[in-house]
């Protein structure tokens, strides 16, 4: 018994290397749209802040429900939606959702406040 | 006689053949291996600089926002060293009564430079009273390296609503190697 590998024994060896370095490969690629994911949630919600800052910055009358097919200068986000609803005679319920597109599909962020009328 | 015969048989090794074979499969597996490496590498290193870029952003993001947001009342407007207003500079009092300057800087320019013909800034933050004394580099590191999307430099980076006076743009588009973030948000200061 002094034989050394078979090819089988060989091949076998070869696949089990490369199932190995797929699944690192995987990681890597893993880790690096886990970064593009924070990235973009990064800028939607700066987005979002903005919308909310423009509304409390805007006559009480004028806060409305408004929709916002795209945002010039970030065209991966689809939409900027805002609802507004009157839980009381003076107070504004709004919410500020930002939906954009990325590999997994359509994803979203919400920023809601209260804009009373003083 | 056959007794040897079996012993060279179990004492064999690989054929040419198969020794070319695995040499093959493996040189193909390396090589294949090898160039997804190559390309996670670079994006590998792409990811790392947009992770720094991106960590930078937040923070001055974070900071200009607060500031300008609990700012004292009355007081936002463009810094003027006595000749006249600057673009992308934002002058503000907070709370104590101290003056603060956010503004763009370039180690090239050995003051301001209304047209920012640089083709990098970074945004520094310095007290009124340094900037009015002529310590145009006296400024903290608020985010370096912001770059204009249309290469003039930093176009938006911080702008006041000239309809609306109480209103201010911030708008970052940051260029690391061939790396480029954009954010942009607004902020209303609380008090005015």
């Amino acid at each position: 018994m002094k034989q050394g590998f078979t090819l089988i024994e060989l091949l076998i060896a070869i696949i089990l290397a490369a199932t190995g370095l797929m699944v690192l490969m995987q990681l890597m690629s893993i880790a690096i749209f886990a970064d593009s994911d924070l990235e973009y949630s990064l800028i939607v919600l700066n987005l979002a802040n903005e919308k909310l800052e423009e509304l409390k910055d805007s006559s009480y009358s004028s806060v409305v429900s408004t929709i916002e097919s795209s945002i010039s200068g970030f065209s991966f986000v689809d939409d900027r939606i805002v609802t507004v609803s009157e839980v009381d005679p003076d107070l504004k319920d709004v919410q500020v959702e930002v939906r954009w597109t990325q590999k997994g599909g359509q994803q979203s962020i919400q920023l809601r406040t209260y804009i009373a009328n003083y | 006689m056959q007794a040897r015969d079996e012993t060279r048989f179990t004492n064999r090794g690989f054929t040419l053949i198969e020794t070319i074979i695995v040499l093959l499969l493996l040189a193909m597996l390396l090589g294949v291996s090898g160039s997804l490496f190559v390309v996670g590498l670079h994006a590998w290193d792409a990811g790392r600089i947009r992770a720094g870029i991106r960590e930078d952003v937040s923070y001055a993001m974070e900071k200009v926002v607060r500031d300008l947001k609990e700012m004292a009342n009355g007081s936002l407007d463009q810094y003027d060293p006595g000749s006249g207003d600057i673009a992308h500079t934002i002058d503000f009092n907070d709370l104590d009564g101290n003056s603060f300057v956010f503004y763009l800087y370039n180690a090239d320019d050995s003051s301001f430079d209304s047209t920012y013909s640089e083709s990098f800034y970074d945004l520094r933050k310095a007290t009124k009273a340094q900037l009015d004394a002529g310590n145009y580099d006296a400024g903290i590191l608020i985010l370096r390296s912001l770059v204009s999307p249309d290469a003039t430099p930093p176009a938006t980076a911080l702008t006041i609503d000239p309809n609306d006076p109480n209103q201010v743009t911030l708008y970052f588009v940051v260029q690391r190697s061939d790396e480029i973030v954009r954010t942009r948000t607004k902020v209303r200061p609380r008090n005015l």
